[in-house]
């Protein structure tokens, strides 16, 4: 026996992960029978084909994708609602999927930007172009929105849930208020049937649409609406948990000043404020 | 990060191939056990795997269970796992086990005659007699235990039976390791060869029925190709990601370098009291990463095991030089995986599919095995 090395071999015949990646929705048609009669096993395979494999999010493509289809969903809600003609609601300003889930061994853990973190971000951005905000009177919205990411897949567990948010930040000047969608404010989208997951799903995004929604149908003031961009950690290019945890956090306060920005963009455009 | 607490050198068998023999019998002490607790907790709080190992770590279960106590009161995320040879396993100590998380992996090398081969007390008794009814109680309490099964060439005829009686046993996760260091030949060369290509048949077959089944020479080599660059992350990363803590607190970069504990001293990178000595590790890992130069022209050196630099320091001497042995069983197994994974592909098997393309499958499997 010596050290020889082999040249020249031949490529194996089978894809690599990136096949997968490139094409989603294979996964989603190959689940295996064991699996889908496994109750637990199947609610949380829903969640990530709901939530999507996190390896999605190396695609140079998605931003793009998901502004178009925000910009879609936009101009239906504009057909269908009742114009308000005085009255502005900013879109939604998509920087960052906003979902993740967290839970057993995630091989992508979500890191979640807290309501204070975020707070601060905004309220600095807004502070720089002379727009202070009054965090204790914001304007209460409640209302009743099917619920999303339940991590049951059965149907009747799915109900209306009950929303009441009181919005984060007011400018009376402007009559214009802002809302930061949480984490924890996104628990208030489930409902409240009972569900076993050991993996939490979280779609700050899809939630910040529907407020965004209901808001443009029916808010007093004008309005926007942010959401937690909800990095995650790449734990499989990293020998630092801690670092990568802090470089993905560091990513969706990136994103979210991002969102800022574009509504400074935007207001100043919709003559809410001067240019 | 994963930290191996060497209890022990003491065991109560006596394996003619173990790389550790018990001739010095050292025992780690409580206040050593603390003091290594502590050591990670400061430098490693999150996500640390601790993993008791010997000699025979059960010879110490009070010390196991007084550790895991006190590290339940330190700040961190620790989880926490066992190897042992199951002789000494209980009920008293696998309900323990259980209410504290502590996984039990076992030491069984297949069938009586590969098990019995090697296997045996210091009178060179056979064991497996006494092991069958432990390995029936480990499974009663952790149905999804670890197999930890080691092939010399002896008991090379025994490989795929052996793998067979395992899965017919309850075993789903069977972890393999060759013997190297055994008298291996073109003789046994080509009997690996037949027995892993008996080997891929009971996975496809296993596979296609949707059972659960982690062969662990398969399942590295699939990804090897499957998670082509992230396969990185699988290999060894000398002391980075993993680090042992022998019976005395000395710090080495891997289980294989503590040998007794005493005599391997300068392949020690440190101490719990003091720190790891940083230079001293880097040295090493540097060492680790030096490309070989007929490796670095070799097709399969981003998917071999040549990076494994405990392995190649026990065969070669050298950290970074991979032995024939070794060569030549890599070079057999990854065509035969590859083709395995062609077949399987080919097919459309939707365990294959996602068992090795769904990132999340690691997740869905534990809760299958949890449910």
């Amino acid at each position: 026996m010596e050290l020889k090395a082999i040249k020249k071999r031949k490529a194996p015949n089978y894809p690599t992960i990136d096949y997968f990646i490139e094409n989603p929705e294979l996964l989603s048609k190959r689940i295996p029978d064991k699996w889908l009669k496994n109750k637990y096993v199947a609610s949380s395979l829903a969640t990530f084909i709901f939530l999507g494999n996190p390896d999605i999010h190396k695609s140079k493509d998605l931003k793009t994708i998901v502004i178009v289809e925000s910009i879609d969903k936009e101009k239906k809600a504009e057909n269908q609602q009742v114009k308000q003609d005085a009255i502005k609601v900013a879109p939604i300003f998509v920087h960052g999927k906003g979902s993740g889930a967290s839970g057993c061994i995630v091989m992508s853990p979500p890191v979640f930007i807290s309501e204070d973190e975020a707070l601060k971000i905004i309220l600095e951005a807004l502070k720089a172009e002379n727009i202070s905000f009054d965090t204790v009177k914001g304007p209460v919205i409640s209302f009743k929105a099917l619920a999303i990411a339940d991590d049951c897949l059965d149907e009747k567990n799915v109900a209306d849930a009950k929303v009441k948010i009181k919005m984060d930040g007011y400018n009376a000047k402007y009559n214009i208020a802002f809302e930061f969608v949480s984490t924890k404010d996104f628990n208030k989208f489930r409902s409240d049937s009972k569900c076993f997951s050991s993996v939490q799903g979280y779609d700050t995004k899809k939630a910040a649409e529907l407020l965004r929604d209901e808001l443009k149908a029916n808010s007093k003031t004008n309005a926007v609406v942010f959401y937690d961009p909800i990095s995650h950690i790449n734990f499989e290019n990293s020998k630092n948990w801690k670092k990568s945890e802090t470089k993905a956090k560091e990513e969706s306060k990136k994103l979210l000043l991002e969102q800022v920005n574009d509504f400074i963009k935007w207001i100043k455009k919709e003559h809410i404020i001067a240019q | 990060m994963h930290v191996t607490l060497h209890l022990t050198t003491a065991c109560n068998m006596s394996c003619d191939y173990c790389y550790s023999s018990p001739n010095n019998k050292h025992f780690m002490s409580q206040e050593t056990a603390n003091k290594s607790i502590d050591f990670i907790a400061n430098n490693y709080p999150s996500n640390t795997g601790i993993i008791f190992f010997g000699g025979e770590p059960l010879l110490m279960k009070e010390l196991i269970k007084s550790t895991i106590s006190y590290s339940s009161e330190k700040s961190g995320y620790f989880h926490y796992k066992v190897t042992t040879n199951g002789l000494l396993l209980d009920a008293d100590f696998l309900n323990y086990a259980n209410k504290v998380n502590l996984q039990v992996s076992i030491s069984i090398d297949g069938n009586e005659h590969a098990h019995n081969a090697f296997r045996r007390y210091a009178d060179r008794t056979p064991t497996f007699e006494d092991l069958k009814e432990k390995v029936d109680l480990l499974l009663k309490y952790q149905p999804y235990a670890k197999a930890l099964m080691t092939v010399s060439p002896e008991t090379l005829p025994y490989y795929s039976s052996s793998v067979e009686y395992l899965l017919n046993r309850g075993f789903k996760y069977i972890i393999v390791s060759l013997n190297y260091a055994g008298n291996w030949n073109d003789k046994s060369i080509k009997e690996l060869k037949k027995q892993y290509k008996k080997i891929s048949k009971i996975y496809e077959h296993n596979i296609m029925k949707e059972e659960k089944f982690y062969f662990s020479p398969f399942e590295m080599k699939l990804a090897s190709h499957i998670r082509q660059e992230n396969f990185e992350c699988y290999q060894c990363h000398l002391a980075m990601e993993q680090i042992s803590i022998a019976h005395d607190g000395s710090i080495y970069p891997c289980v294989q370098f503590v040998k007794d504990g005493m005599s391997n001293k300068s392949y020690s990178i440190g101490n719990i009291s003091s720190a790891i000595d940083e230079f001293r590790k880097e040295q090493l890992y540097q060492e680790s990463k030096k490309p070989s130069a007929i490796c670095s022209v070799c097709d399969y050196n981003p998917r071999c095991n040549n990076k494994c630099s405990c392995l190649n320091w026990q065969l070669s001497g050298e950290l970074n030089q991979i032995s024939p042995i070794v060569c030549e069983t890599e070079k057999i197994l990854i065509p035969i995986v590859d083709k395995l994974g062609e077949r399987l592909f080919k097919i459309g098997s939707s365990m294959f599919i996602q068992k090795h393309y769904n990132v999340i499958y690691p997740i869905l499997s534990m809760i299958e095995d949890m449910n």
